[in-house]
């Protein structure tokens, strides 16, 4: 007897596989068997597969402990008949016999993300975007530096933060042991360092466009959806390189994560509606090279201002209806 | 000159200062005695728990039962009616329900009505009193019984908008609101605030004699927390009128700061002070700062004063930083600014704020912000921040900032035209 025996998860993903041959095949913990599964919850006979007259493949349990049990956890009889594509299960762990006619899928060539994760496993790629970072880190200090520029503290605050990043990649990267997939350390370490570049570009033309048109409702919302995009992209990253998932699975995974993260901010801040007694503004100044906007003259700043004060009535005017109606 | 020739001579000077001493000392006792009995203490009573929130000092000045106090002694009954209720305590220690008929919050008076007819009441002054007059403060300071408190009068409080008359005499809390009179007994003015180390101020008795005037005519039956209300609104509307009308009128000359103009002066009521770093070591940039301010707040509630204006001028130079850092320096201070505010969240909104590039008629280019919150409680008064910073040189700039509490919207427009004309590159 020749058969091929597939290891598979709940949702029918091949783990592994064993082509084993013999008239009887023996599996257990015990290193002379057939096969040998080395899990805790396998007795070390636990049980075998062979032919009968029929041509059908039977499974005998040899007195498990954990028994063999069929695709519905229900415990079979010590000899029951399997067919092709089957399930049964020792233990924690489910097969099947697989189907040697099948029609295999068709082999397909790596994706470009696949093929480019590959190129970027590599450690002076990780390094080359470190050392950007870093750079990166010292040059904005320096930019915003208006005291004595103590280099010292500026060259440990942007180790300490690179060191923190890296930290992040690193246990990105162990959650691939949960999926039981290939670590690409490298690779990870270049997309969680790519991603606080981009983080820093973001934030770059985010400050001169409030600089030049000021923190307003399309600002707001421009940086929002950007911010959330480069941080879905990022957690897409992730799920690409720990996980088994297909492309649908991803997306799927993290835009839930985005959409949850992003509906719990906005909870928070419309949840409290409590009168703040200083203003709630930010104002960003650059160097007056950089204004490219129009300025607008005083009459006319005046005349914009019209709708601030209509906005503090009606605000005025809700907050003394509801202490009438909760009266 | 003999030995007891110098004598004698001591001794007829003793007889000559100790003779006024004890005449003044004999005026006060006659009129401590005199006036005792129209002297009484106030008291606002949280109607829930039955004690006293607040006390102060009154005077009868009718016979037919008006008395005379600070507001901010009985403001809890006027801001919340239905949480407190007042009373008058007299010179028996006997107590009496009493009701407030009119108010006056720039000049902190309240009128009072009581049921009860007063066996004497207080004489209003008709002229102010001579400078180094002797004047003689009347209250029951800090709750320990009525007393007299001699004092001069020194004339009106110099560089103020508010009209307050100088005594020199030691004003202790719980005697607002009692009057302080001449050596015949005349009301000259009402006790409200001191500044310690023996100076203290009174409202003038002319603002008193106004509000008396104004009560008359008021009918019982119109009082409710609405009436009041609409008072204060409408002197607080009226006094943010003429105040900034000053303003608008006082002549802002210049001065220098770097290449740069800005007022030397808002208005004589608004002292401006200034400092710079330069004493410091190793900094990066030259900082100066003018502040101009009018620190006189009107009182409202113990949650809620109004009225102020502060002014703000910080002007920073720099060859050593490059313009980002400049910039750098300058947004943090922009987003640093903190003013102190003296009003509770339940009286006004959230600060609504705009942000704008703006050039003046100088072609002065500045980015500036405008926060605005409206007073829930009083319609068409809003505080108004404005916030600007100077574009346009790499290594010098100016932060222009002012704080209107109390405004209107037609008020705060006008002084923001003024404000942004004001500063300019040279």
């Amino acid at each position: 007897m020749e058969l091929v025996l597939e290891q598979i998860t709940r949702n029918n993903k091949v783990l592994q596989f064993y082509k084993l041959s013999g008239d009887i095949i023996r599996i257990g913990r015990a290193y002379d068997n057939d096969l040998i599964l080395r899990d805790e919850h396998i007795c070390p006979y636990h049980a075998q597969l062979s032919i009968n007259e029929t041509g059908e493949v039977i499974i005998t349990d040899l007195d498990s402990l954990n028994g063999i049990s069929n695709k519905s956890n229900q415990a079979i009889n010590s000899s029951t008949a399997i067919a092709v594509g089957e399930h049964f299960i020792l233990g924690k762990l489910r097969f099947r016999i697989a189907d040697p006619m099948q029609l295999l899928a068709k082999t397909t060539k790596l994706n470009f993300l696949e093929q480019f994760s590959s190129r970027a496993n590599q450690w002076y790629c990780a390094l080359a975007f470190i050392i950007t970072v870093f750079a990166m880190n010292i040059l904005g200090a320096f930019l915003s530096a208006s005291g004595t520029i103590v280099w010292t503290n500026l060259i440990s605050e942007s180790t300490l933060e690179v060191i923190a990043l890296a930290v992040i990649a690193l246990l990105i990267a162990l959650g691939a042991r949960i999926f039981k997939h290939e670590i690409k350390l490298f690779s990870i370490i270049v997309l969680s360092f790519a991603f606080a570049l981009s983080l820093m570009a973001f934030r770059v033309l985010g400050d001169f466009l409030m600089f030049n048109w000021g923190q307003n409702q399309l600002l707001s919302i421009g940086n929002e959806v950007i911010r959330n995009g480069l941080l879905f992209v990022f957690i897409w990253g992730c799920f690409f390189l720990v996980s088994n998932m297909n492309f649908k699975r991803i997306t799927m995974s993290a835009a839930v994560l985005i959409l949850s993260f992003f509906g719990l901010t906005q909870l928070q801040k419309f949840g409290d509606d409590s009168v703040v007694l200083v203003p709630q503004y930010s104002v960003k100044i650059l160097p007056s090279t950089l204004l490219i906007r129009n300025a607008t003259s005083v009459k006319q700043h005046l005349e914009n201002n019209t709708q601030l004060f209509s906005e503090t009535n009606a605000e005025a005017q809700r907050r003394n209806q509801e202490a009438k109606d909760s009266n | 000159m003999s030995c007891s020739r110098r004598l004698f001579i001591s001794l007829l000077s003793l007889i000559f200062i100790a003779q006024p001493m004890q005449a003044a000392a004999e005026d006060a006792e006659n009129l401590f005695s005199q006036f005792k009995n129209a002297l009484v203490q106030i008291k606002s009573i949280n109607i829930e728990s039955g004690q006293k929130s607040s006390i102060g000092t009154g005077f009868f000045i009718s016979e037919e039962g008006y008395l005379a106090t600070n507001y901010h002694v009985i403001s809890d009954a006027i801001q919340s009616p239905k949480q407190y209720r007042l009373e008058y305590v007299d010179h028996n220690d006997k107590a009496y329900a009493v009701i407030p008929i009119d108010i006056d919050v720039i000049n902190d008076l309240a009128i009072l009505k009581t049921d009860h007819s007063p066996e004497r009441h207080f004489i209003l002054g008709a002229s102010a009193p001579k400078k180094g007059e002797e004047l003689f403060a009347l209250g029951n300071p800090l709750d320990l019984g009525m007393l007299m408190v001699p004092g001069t009068y020194n004339g009106l409080k110099a560089k103020s908008f508010y009209q307050r008359i100088n005594f020199t005499g030691s004003l202790n809390p719980g005697m607002s609101g009692g009057p302080t009179v001449n050596k015949d007994g005349e009301v000259v003015g009402v006790n409200v605030s001191t500044a310690g180390n023996q100076l203290s101020f009174l409202v003038p008795v002319s603002k008193l004699a106004q509000l008396k005037s104004d009560a008359s005519s008021i009918d019982i039956d119109d009082l409710n927390e609405d009436f009041f209300t609409a008072r204060v609104l409408a002197q607080l509307t009226q006094n943010q009128q003429q105040l900034y009308a000053q303003i608008a009128r006082y002549d802002w000359s210049s001065n220098t700061v770097g290449n740069i103009s800005i007022p030397a002066e808002i208005a004589e009521f608004m002292p401006c002070w200034g400092d710079s770093n330069q004493d410091r070591e190793k900094m990066q940039f030259t900082e100066t700062t003018t502040n101009c301010r009018l620190n006189d707040n009107i009182f409202i509630s113990s949650s809620f004063m109004t009225g102020s204006v502060n002014v703000n001028f910080n002007w920073i130079q720099s060859d050593k930083l490059l313009p980002m850092q400049l910039a750098s320096l300058l947004q943090s201070k922009m987003n640093n600014r903190f003013i102190q505010s003296s009003i509770g969240p339940e009286e006004v909104t959230n600060f609504h704020c705009q942000q704008a590039i703006i050039e003046n008629a100088h072609n002065t280019v500045s980015k500036g912000t405008t926060c605005v919150r409206a007073y829930r409680k009083y319609e068409g008064l809003y505080d108004v921040r404005f916030s600007s910073v100077l574009l346009q040189a790499p290594d010098e700039s100016l932060i222009a900032s002012y704080s209107l509490v109390g405004v209107s919207e037609q008020v705060a427009g006008d002084f923001f035209e003024k404000f942004m004309e004001s500063v300019k590159w040279n």
